[in-house]
C-alpha cells in the first residue's frame, strides 16, 4: 500500500492508543454506588426475537445480515451453506452434491478462501484446504440460533481469514430449547436424515447433546453421494452472577464424494472422482466475566482437528478414467496383456514409490489450537475492545506437504473502539496485527462513522485497508513424483514460502432506514475495494528445456477490484405476512492476473464474480398452525476457477408446514419442501453437475 | 527577539482576557434562565425527556449537561435534573432557597442519594422532589393478574437494590390474589440454581429491575428459564420485550418527559414541587412471538393499559 506522510493507519493508531489510556484512567475512577436509569436501558441479550431485527444495525460499523430462525426455517433449506443464498453479494454453489463453496464478491475457485467462517466465535477456516469444509461442521441445521454475516472486509476485527467478510453461526442456548427434539428428512437423491437433540438442566446450568445421521446417493450422472453421523455437546453454566462459561464439543465422521466433474462433452468417460472420508472434532471453551456492570472479560480456547483420507485407487482406477470406454472394453478383454507392458508396469512402480499421491489431493490431517482474551470495557460514550491472541495450525498430508509435516504459529492483537461524538454521530475504529512465526507480518485497519440522519435513518462511511497472511497450504504446497531411483519425475506443484500477505483496500456508504410504522428495514450499501498481491496459481515451466513438464506455484499475481451496490429489504407487513428481499451489483475488473510463466500471459476476466444477485423470501401464515414460504434466487453469469463459465439461472422454493398440538407440551410438525420448483434444471458449479427439482418430507416432533 | 517574545506575551494576555469576557458573557447569559435543566449525559435519551418536557411546558429553560455545567448555575430559582448523576450532582451544589426536581431516575437511587447527601437536609420538602423512572410494584402485581387471570403462583427474584420490596412485593401479591414465592440473589450465588426453583414453581414470574450488572445476568438467565418452563414473564423495559419477556411494562424517556412538562407548569403556578411520585404515563409492548411459544393469549394492549390506570 502507498505510503503517506500521515497514514490513516497513523491516526487510527494514535486514537486507539489514546482510547485505552482513557479507558485506564476512567475505569481507575471511584463509580457511582446507587443505581441509575441506565440499569433500565442495558442491551439483553435476545431470547425470543420479538421484531426478528438485530438491535443495533444502525450503529454497526459494518454491513450486517442477521439470519434469523424464522428465516432458517421459512427458507427451506436442508444445507446450512443453502442460507447465503439470502445475503446480497453472496453467492452459494453445490461443487458436487455434498461439497459447497460460499462465497462474496465471487472471485473463487472450489475453494473459497477469503472468507471468515465462525461457529459461536470458535474459527472452522481449515488451513488444510484455505476454506471451511461445509460437510464436516458437526452441526444440525436446526442447531441454529441465529447468523450474523458481515458484508466487507472485517479482519481488523476478525483477523486474516476475514479479507472479504465474515460469517458467525450462533447456535441455540441450551436452555432455551424444547427438552427433546426428533426430526426426520426424506427425499429426492435417496436424501435420508435423522436428529435427535435433547436438553436438561442441573443445578448449574443448561447442556444440550444432538445426534445426526444422514446419507443420500448423490446425482444421478455421478452418484456422488455421500454419508455422515455426528454429535455435539453444548453446555452453558453460570457458577456466579458474574460469571459464565460455556462449552461445546463435537465429532463428526462420515464421507463425501469428490472429483472435478468437468470435461469436454465427448469425453465426460475421463470425469474422476473419488470417495473421501473424514473425521473431525472439536473441543471450545468460553468463560466470561463481568468485572463489573462497564467491564467484561472474556476467555476463549479452543481446538479442532479434521482428517480427511481420499480413496487410495489402483493404477487399474486411475486409467480407467483416462481411456474411452471402447478402449476399455478392449483392455477388459485382454487385461493380462495391458498389465504385462512396461508402460502399465513403470506407472505402477511410480505408485508404488510415492505412496501418498492422490489424484485429488484432498488427503492429511490438519490440528488448529487458538487462545485469546479480550477485554470489553464501556465508559460514558466510548466502548472499548482490547485483546490478544495466539493460533497454532499444524498440517499433515503426503500430497500436500510432500516435504514433512508443517506447522504455523501466529500471534494477534487488536482494539476496537465506538465513540459517541455526538447523540447523532458514531466513531468507529479498529486495528489488528497479526505476525507470523517465520513468516510475514500482516496489519488491519479500519475506521467509519455513523451518523444518524433522523430517528430512524443512518448514514454510514467505512474505510479499511487488510492483509491476509497465507495459510498453510497456500505457503506449503508441494508435490513432486519421483522415480523408483530417487530421481524427479514430474513436478507438480513448488512450495511458496516467499509468498507475501494478500491485501485490500475497501471503502463504502452504507444507509439504513428502519421503518416506523411497520416491523422492517431497508439497508443500502454502496462499495468499492480493491485487492493487490491475490495469492492464486501461477503456471511455471519446471526446467527451461522442456516447457511442457508445469508445475504451479502460488504466487502474488492477483490484482482486481469490485464496485457495486448492495441491498436487503425486510418488512413484517402484518403478523401473518412478512418477506425479505436481497439484490447486488457488482462491477468487477481483474486489473491483474498473470497466472502463466509459460505464454498465457493475462487474462482478464469480469466474470469471476456475477454482475447481478437477487434473492426473495416470503413467509405466510394463514393460520397459527400453517405456514407457506415461497424463496426465488436468481444468479447472473459466472466463470468458476477450477470450475466451468456457468449461465445465468433461477430457482424457486416452496416450503409448506402444519403444526399439531399433542398435548401441553408436544407438538408435531410436517413439512413439505420443493427446491427448484418449475425444475428448470441448472447447473452451479460444473457444466455436468446438474441441480434438478428435489422434493423432501420432514416430521418433527418436540417435547 | 525581544520584542517578539513582548508581542507573543500581550496577545496571550489579550487572549486569556478574550476567554474571560466570554465566560463572563455566558454567565450572564445563563443566569436569567429562571429554570435550568441538567442532563446526566448529552445522549439521545437524555434530549427525548427534555425535548418531550419542552412540547408540554412552554417555559423556557435552559439546558446543561453534566459536564458542562458550572457555578453559572448559581442563580436558577428551580432545577430540573435528568437522571440519577444529575441529581446527585445538583443535590450537593444547590442552595435552600433553590428548588429541585429530580426525575427519569429510579426510586431506589433517589432514595440512596438522599441518605448519603447531607445537603438534602437543606431543603424543605416543597423545595426538593421526584419523578421515578421505575413502574409501581403494585401496577405490577396488577399486570401479573391480568395477563393470567387464572395464576396462582406469583414468583420474583431479588437483588441488592430490589431486596428491600420483598414484603411489599408479598402484600401487593396477596392483595392481588396471588401467592407470592421469592429469594434473594447474591453476586456469589448460581443465578440457576436459585432461579429454576422459582420459576418452575411460578406461573407468572415478574422480572424487577436492579443495578446494571445483575440486569444483565439475570433477566438472561430468567428469559431461558422462563421460556423452557412455559412460564410467562413480566419484564421492565423495551430491551427486555425485545429480548422476549412476552409483556413489558415502562414508561419511555418522551413520557417521563411529558410528565415532568406538567410538573414545571404546576411549579411555576404554585411555586412548590409537589410530593415524589411514580410515572402516570407508561406503555405496555407484547412480544407475540414468545406469547405464541408459550401458547398464551393475552387481552388487548389498550383493555390491560385501562385497567392499569384505573387501578393506579
Amino acid at each position: 500500500m502507498p505510503n503517506r506522510p500521515f497514514s490513516i493507519r497513523s491516526f487510527i493508531l494514535l486514537i486507539l492508543l489514546t482510547a485505552c489510556s482513557c479507558v485506564s484512567i476512567s475505569y481507575a475512577q471511584t463509580d457511582l454506588i446507587f443505581p441509575t436509569e441506565n440499569d433500565f436501558f442495558t442491551d439483553i441479550p435476545v431470547v425470543t426475537s420479538a421484531t426478528r431485527l438485530s438491535q443495533n444495525l444502525t450503529e454497526a460499523p459494518a454491513s450486517i445480515t442477521v439470519i434469523d430462525k424464522a428465516t432458517i426455517t421459512a427458507s427451506g433449506a436442508i444445507t446450512v451453506p443453502d442460507l447465503f443464498r439470502l445475503v446480497p453479494g453472496f453467492q452459494t454453489f453445490h461443487v458436487n452434491t455434498n461439497k459447497f463453496g460460499v462465497t462474496y464478491h465471487g472471485f473463487t475457485n472450489d475453494f473459497p478462501n477469503r472468507l471468515e467462517v465462525m461457529i459461536d466465535g470458535r474459527s472452522v477456516y481449515m488451513p488444510l484446504i484455505s476454506a471451511p469444509d461445509w460437510s464436516s461442521l458437526g452441526l444440525h441445521i436446526s442447531d441454529i440460533e441465529r447468523i450474523e454475516v458481515i458484508r466487507g472486509s472485517n479482519t481488523a476485527t476478525h483477523g486474516s481469514n476475514a479479507f472479504m467478510g465474515a460469517i458467525n453461526i450462533i447456535t441455540r442456548h441450551p436452555a432455551a430449547e424444547p427438552r427433546l427434539h426428533l426430526s426426520s428428512t426424506l427425499g429426492s437423491l435417496d436424501t435420508q436424515m435423522a436428529h435427535v437433540r435433547f436438553t436438561e438442566a442441573n443445578a448449574s446450568g443448561h447442556y444440550r447433546v444432538s445426534l445426526s445421521h444422514e446419507s443420500n446417493s448423490g446425482s444421478k450422472r455421478f452418484q456422488d453421494g455421500g454419508q455422515r453421523s455426528y454429535m455435539s455437546f453444548a453446555g452453558s453454566f453460570s457458577p456466579t452472577l458474574q460469571d459464565q462459561v460455556d462449552v461445546w464439543l463435537g465429532y463428526d465422521t462420515g464421507h463425501i464424494t469428490i472429483g472435478s466433474l468437468k470435461a469436454p462433452s465427448y469425453r465426460l468417460y475421463s470425469i474422476y472422482t473419488a470417495r473421501r472420508d473424514y473425521d473431525a472434532d472439536y473441543q471450545h471453551l468460553r468463560w466470561r466475566r463481568d468485572l463489573s456492570d462497564k467491564t467484561q472479560i472474556n476467555l476463549t480456547a479452543y481446538r479442532s482437528h479434521v482428517r480427511l483420507e481420499e480413496e487410495n485407487k489402483s493404477l487399474d482406477d486411475l486409467l480407467h478414467s483416462l481411456i474411452s470406454p471402447s478402449e476399455y472394453a478392449l483392455w477388459q478383454l485382454y487385461p493380462d496383456l495391458v498389465r504385462q507392458s512396461a508402460s502399465y508396469r513403470k506407472m505402477q512402480s511410480l505408485l508404488d514409490t510415492n505412496p501418498g499421491f492422490r489424484r485429488l489431493g484432498e488427503d492429511g490431517s490438519t490440528t488448529q489450537h487458538d487462545l485469546q482474551l479480550a477485554i470489553n470495557h464501556q465508559e460514558g460514550k466510548l466502548q472499548n475492545t482490547a485483546g490478544m491472541g495466539l493460533r497454532y495450525d499444524q498440517g499433515k498430508s503426503g500430497i500436500l506437504f510432500q516435504d514433512g509435516n508443517v506447522s504455523s504459529t501466529r500471534i494477534r492483537i487488536f482494539d476496537h473502539l465506538q465513540y459517541s461524538i455526538k447523540p447523532n454521530l458514531i466513531l468507529n475504529m479498529g486495528a489488528l496485527f497479526e505476525k507470523q512465526e517465520g513468516g510475514s507480518a500482516a496489519h488491519s485497519y479500519r475506521i467509519g462513522g455513523n451518523y444518524r440522519l433522523t430517528d430512524n435513518s443512518t448514514l454510514r462511511l467505512g474505510y479499511s485497508e487488510s492483509e491476509r497472511l497465507p495459510s498453510l497450504v497456500e505457503r506449503h504446497h508441494n508435490f513432486t513424483l519421483y522415480n523408483p531411483d530417487g530421481s524427479a519425475y514430474d513436478t507438480s506443484v513448488i512450495a511458496s514460502s516467499n509468498l507475501k500477505p494478500e491485501q485490500i483496500n475497501s471503502s463504502e456508504i452504507g444507509f439504513i432506514h428502519k421503518f416506523s410504522h411497520l416491523p422492517g428495514y431497508i439497508d443500502l450499501r454502496l462499495f468499492h475495494e480493491k485487492v493487490t498481491q491475490g495469492i492464486a496459481s501461477y503456471n511455471l515451466a519446471v526446467q527451461e528445456e522442456h516447457p511442457s513438464q508445469r508445475a504451479r506455484q502460488n504466487r502474488n499475481i492477483g490484482e482486481w477490484r469490485n464496485q457495486g451496490i448492495e441491498t436487503q429489504l425486510k418488512l413484517q407487513l402484518n403478523d401473518d405476512i412478512w418477506f425479505l428481499a436481497n439484490y447486488a451489483y457488482i462491477d468487477t475488473d481483474a486489473v491483474q492476473w498473470t497466472n502463466d510463466g509459460i505464454g498465457g500471459g493475462f487474462f482478464n476476466r469480469s466474470m469471476l464474480s456475477p454482475k447481478h444477485t437477487a434473492s426473495l423470501l416470503i413467509n405466510w401464515s394463514p393460520a397459527p398452525d400453517w405456514q407457506l414460504s415461497a424463496s426465488h434466487y436468481f444468479m447472473g453469469n459466472v466463470h468458476w476457477l477450477e470450475g466451468d463459465d456457468k449461465n445465468a439461472y433461477n430457482r424457486t422454493d416452496v416450503r409448506l408446514s402444519k403444526q399439531w398440538r399433542i398435548g401441553a407440551k408436544q407438538e408435531l410438525e410436517t413439512v413439505v419442501i420443493v427446491q427448484n420448483a418449475f425444475n428448470k434444471t441448472y447447473q452451479e458449479f460444473y457444466d455436468y453437475h446438474d441441480f434438478e427439482r428435489r422434493t423432501y418430507l420432514q416430521l418433527r416432533l418436540t417435547y | 527577539m525581544n520584542g517578539y517574545l513582548t508581542l507573543k506575551v500581550s496577545l496571550k494576555k489579550l487572549f486569556m482576557a478574550l476567554c474571560i469576557l466570554l465566560v463572563l458573557c455566558l454567565s450572564i447569559i445563563k443566569s436569567y434562565a429562571a429554570v435550568s435543566v441538567v442532563l446526566s449525559e448529552n445522549t439521545q435519551t437524555y434530549l427525548n425527556v427534555v425535548s418531550a418536557m419542552e412540547q408540554t411546558s412552554h417555559h423556557p429553560v435552559q439546558v446543561y449537561s453534566l459536564s458542562d455545567q458550572t457555578q453559572t448555575l448559581a442563580s436558577s430559582q428551580l432545577f430540573i435534573a435528568i437522571g440519577a448523576r444529575a441529581c446527585q450532582s445538583v443535590l450537593t451544589a444547590i442552595q435552600s432557597h433553590q428548588y429541585l426536581f429530580c426525575t427519569f431516575l429510579p426510586s431506589q437511587a433517589y432514595e440512596l442519594i438522599l441518605q448519603t447527601t447531607q445537603a438534602s437536609l437543606r431543603l424543605s420538602q416543597e423545595h426538593l422532589s421526584a419523578l421515578f423512572l421505575d413502574q409501581p410494584l403494585e401496577r405490577q402485581v396488577h399486570l401479573a393478574r391480568l395477563i393470567k387471570p387464572e395464576a396462582q403462583y406469583l414468583g420474583t427474584l431479588l437483588g441488592p437494590n430490589s431486596h428491600h420490596l420483598t414484603a411489599h412485593f408479598d402484600a401487593y401479591s396477596r392483595k392481588h390474589h396471588f401467592t407470592p414465592i421469592s429469594a434473594r440473589l447474591f453476586e456469589s450465588d448460581n443465578p440457576v440454581q436459585e432461579l429454576t426453583p422459582i420459576i418452575e414453581q411460578s406461573d407468572v414470574f415478574l422480572s424487577l429491575p436492579d443495578n446494571a450488572l445483575f440486569n444483565k445476568s439475570a433477566t438472561r438467565w430468567s428469559l431461558y428459564i422462563a421460556l423452557r418452563n412455559k412460564v410467562p414473564l413480566i419484564g421492565f423495559s423495551a430491551s427486555y420485550v425485545d429480548a422476549g419477556a412476552v409483556i413489558g411494562l415502562y414508561s419511555t424517556p418522551t413520557q417521563i418527559g411529558r410528565q415532568t412538562g406538567e410538573i414545571l407548569d404546576f411549579f411555576m403556578e404554585h411555586r412548590y414541587l409537589p410530593p415524589p411520585s411514580f410515572p402516570n404515563y407508561f406503555s405496555l409492548s407484547v412480544n407475540r412471538s414468545a406469547a405464541r411459544t408459550l401458547q398464551i393469549t393475552l387481552p388487548e394492549v389498550d383493555e390491560m393499559l385501562d385497567a392499569l390506570k384505573a387501578g393506579k
